[in-house]
């Protein structure tokens, strides 16, 4: 089946996580993403030597860890030393044949290399390039270096999160940079869009810390316009009640109930089979039941305390009352539910055998992503040296030689 | 220069956040953003808080002013007949047509897409809801709070010793919404080349689940991510640290290390222990006693003079800031990021602009609609309506 992106090539950059994640959403739609990586084969920010699966033999490792293969599904891969000239040069003509530049470095990088809009556009008449900076790459904290956890703190993100008497907390894990890789994805296709009506390529810069306060855009707006900070409130809500997680029977065992409405209160009443504490009529009513919900939550938590999560869960949606288990990844990985859309997928690749991947949260109906296993180390060097640039035996034996490219990781003399 | 998105027309139908948030992203590359709203009430995030003065009123909650910039309104109520045929009209000359509408009212007011491709081949759905279009928990009730149980993102989201927390706001919402317009921009390019059009289906709990990384970790390696609070998930002793939230005089601080170097750490929290060998083997293994010897220097400075005496030793902290402070956020203003945006009865607010600056096709910022307020260049200008035939539409409540 055909896939949107066919016939985009991408020349892909990006280290660490949210550069990668752009990337991998782009080859799941049909693009073909030519990772570029150092020779030595650190520079992607450890995802080659993230862990491998327990047993498994240290032959290759760096092409073995599921780790790498989620963040750098579908794409092909080449080795290059950009401080060499010959690895300059190539990378320069695979530019030329390229719609799409990609990069996540701190801002000084590109133009180091020479490397800016205004240079490839000019070999590349057309060509969109995305630049991913922590913070910007203007202003006066552009020199600033930042990971994932430390914008969802400048984001404001973490104030927000957590319980208003314990700490600020991160949200999940890097959410900062699933989310930057996410905006990145639909930058470069709305400018692919834009290009296919006026012909023209540009430049998006994307600072990640940007696009994650773009999540909170409403608690801006209120502390503009009441003039108050607003502060972080657990699992509660502004006006529904109960609205909160409640312990299971098993340790670390959660379930969630949210009742929006009087009519979905009586109904886990009778879910709970009409407990006489709950006929209290201070709970009658929106404000009576948000008011009291310090006490209505402790009844409640007696109450799913002896079931699991599931139990309640079912029980409460049969019945109409908004109630969802708290899954971990081992509940998720045999839930029913995620089982038949077909959310996990079996890819495979030559050095690790079959292995189970993920999809994003869409599907295309007539052009389903069909996933696909990351990249050896420099498992295309042939396909983009020879078959795209047209080098010859000796010049690329020339690049190995000078180690401006390499066929595994090598380390480089320091300079 | 026009939006990048110029030209192309898209629906909006929304009863929870997911649908506005996306629009919100179209209306911004400059799509023409319609939001399709109930008569009288409007949407269901024009009754969310907190409002202008905490007095509840349609045009003025916080959520709507900002999920809903650069969009137009109008009213039309899909459940009567005249509605629905007007609303299949504007179907028919839509390129997007983004929901979130249950799947259940979907098919009960026969907005399926198999009914909507009938009409118009080249039409984009994206309908986004907490568990897709399919599957056993289709129409389960869902909220935020679900969203977040029930995609492994709260299980890791907090402190080991409390209980599992959701992510601020509405955020699950907005990442499916996200995620919808990245699939929408798929379909639109498949468009482009086959000229037709298909159905997106977008799951919340999906679209969250893949931003744990927490399964493939499972699937493949046998572990399970639990909370470990603002440390990184692996536990390997020898993994660099710190990297976790730490209190300050007057706050917290994200304290990062820097590449392997802890010497200058313990030159800057003036703790020479620091550096101690057993601690250099296997930093995270010595997590809480490197937390307990960073307290004392931490404790004397605010977390602007923190983070300044870090970063000049190239050390990654930064400052968790609060709104307000997001707001004064020197970057941001060198930036020109944070917007004010006027609005005839909420008054000007500030908010997010650009979450990118496309240096080819700028990003489009103007007031979030009125309710309504483009009935008549909608159907009279473009329907071909005429005023007296709108009124009747008024009055039985179609519009």
């Amino acid at each position: 089946m055909p896939l949107p992106l066919e016939g985009v090539r991408v020349v892909d950059l990006t280290i660490v996580v949210a550069g990668p994640t752009a990337t991998s959403a782009l080859a799941d739609l049909g693009a073909e993403v030519i990772k570029i990586e150092h020779v030595n084969a650190r520079t992607t920010g450890g995802a080659r030597s993230l862990p491998l699966p327990p047993g498994v033999e240290a032959d290759r490792p760096y092409n073995r860890a599921p780790g790498f293969h989620e963040l750098n599904r579908g794409k092909k891969a080449i080795a290059l030393n950009l401080n060499r000239p010959e690895a300059q040069q190539a990378f320069l003509g695979l530019v030329r044949t390229s719609d799409v530049v990609i990069e996540n470095f701190s801002p000084r990088v590109m133009p180091n290399f020479g490397f800016t809009y205004e240079a490839l556009s000019a070999i590349a008449p057309g060509l969109i390039m995305v630049s991913m900076p922590a913070l910007g790459s203007t202003g006066p904290y552009a020199t600033r270096t930042g990971f994932g956890p430390g914008i969802d703190a400048m984001s404001g993100l973490a104030h927000l999160t957590g319980f208003p008497d314990g700490p600020p907390v991160k949200p999940g894990n890097i959410l900062c940079d699933f989310n930057a890789g996410m905006l990145a994805a639909y930058a470069v296709m709305t400018a692919l869009y834009a290009r296919s009506q006026t012909g023209e390529g540009q430049h998006i810069e994307l600072a990640m810390r940007e696009g994650e306060t773009l999540l909170i855009g409403e608690y801006l707006v209120d502390a503009t316009m009441n003039g108050r900070s607003p502060m972080r409130d657990g699992n509660r809500h502004p006006s529904m009640a109960p609205h909160n997680v409640y312990p299971c029977r098993e340790e670390d065992t959660w379930v969630t109930i949210a009742v929006g409405s009087d009519e979905e209160w009586a109904r886990l009443q009778a879910a709970m089979d009409d407990p006489a504490w709950a006929r209290d009529t201070r709970y009658d009513g929106a404000l009576g039941r948000w008011q009291h919900q310090e006490e209505l939550d402790r009844h409640i938590a007696q109450w799913t305390r002896t079931q699991t999560p599931y139990a309640v869960m079912e029980r409460l949606q049969a019945a109409g009352v908004t109630s969802g288990a708290v899954l971990n990844a081992r509940d998720i990985a045999q839930d029913p539910h995620y089982t038949a859309r077909g959310f996990q997928q079996v890819v495979s690749s030559p050095e690790t055998g079959p292995f189970k991947l993920v999809r994003p949260g869409y599907v295309l109906s007539k052009s389903p992503a069909v996933l696909h296993a990351g990249p050896g180390f420099a498992e295309h060097n042939d396909y983009v040296f020879r078959g795209l640039l047209g080098m010859s035996d000796d010049e690329v034996a020339q690049m190995e030689k000078v180690k401006a490219t390499s066929r595994r990781p090598i380390q480089l003399e320091r300079v | 220069m026009a939006g990048a998105l110029a030209n192309l027309r898209v629906l909006e139908l929304s009863q929870f956040l997911a649908a506005p948030f996306c629009g919100k992203l179209l209306a911004g590359a400059g799509a023409d953003v319609i939001k399709v709203e109930p008569p009288a009430t409007g949407e269901p995030s024009r009754a969310m808080g907190p409002f202008k003065d905490d007095l509840p009123h349609p045009e003025t909650g916080a959520a709507h002013l900002f999920l809903n910039t650069g969009k137009r309104s109008i009213t039309l109520d899909p459940s009567t007949e005249r509605g629905r045929a007007l609303l299949l009209r504007l179907v028919e000359r839509a390129d997007i047509l983004v929901t979130d509408y249950t799947p259940q009212r979907l098919t009960n007011l026969g907005l399926d897409y198999a009914s909507l491709e009938q009409i118009n081949s080249r039409l984009i759905m994206a309908p986004i809801s907490f568990f897709g279009q399919t599957g056993p928990y289709r129409d389960f009730q869902a909220s935020e709070l679900t969203g977040f149980a029930m995609s492994g993102y709260m299980y890791i989201t907090g402190h080991p010793d409390r209980e599992p927390v959701k992510a601020a706001g509405n955020i699950g919402q907005y990442e499916g919404g996200l995620q919808a317009a990245v699939g929408i921009m798929g379909a639109l390019l498949y468009r482009n080349t086959h000229g037709v059009g298909q159905m997106v289906d977008v799951s919340i709990t999906e679209a969250l689940c893949f931003m744990t990384g927490s399964l493939v970790t499972w699937l493949n390696l046998g572990e399970v991510f639990k909370r470990v609070g603002n440390r990184l998930p692996s536990t390997n002793p020898r993994a660099l640290y710190p990297s976790t939230f730490l209190p300050c005089k007057d706050g917290w601080v994200h304290a990062h290390h820097a590449p392997a170097d802890f010497t200058l750490l313990a030159m800057l929290m003036e703790e020479p222990r620091l550096a101690d060998p057993e601690i250099v083997a296997e930093p995270r293994g010595h997590a809480d006693l490197m937390d307990e010897l960073c307290l004392p220097w931490l404790s004397r400075y605010d977390k602007f003079e923190v983070v300044e005496r870090a970063q000049e030793l190239r050390h990654p902290f930064t400052e968790v800031l609060d709104i307000p402070e997001v707001l004064q956020d020197p970057q941001h203003l060198a930036r020109n990021y944070i917007v004010e945006v006027d609005h005839p009865v909420a008054g000007p607010t500030r908010m997010p602009g650009a979450p990118f600056q496309a240096k080819g096709t700028p990003w489009r910022m103007a007031r979030a609609p009125l309710l309504g307020e483009h009935n008549e260049a909608v159907y009279c200008h473009e329907l071909g309506y005429s005023r007296e035939e709108l009124a009747p539409l008024r009055e039985r409540g179609v519009i």
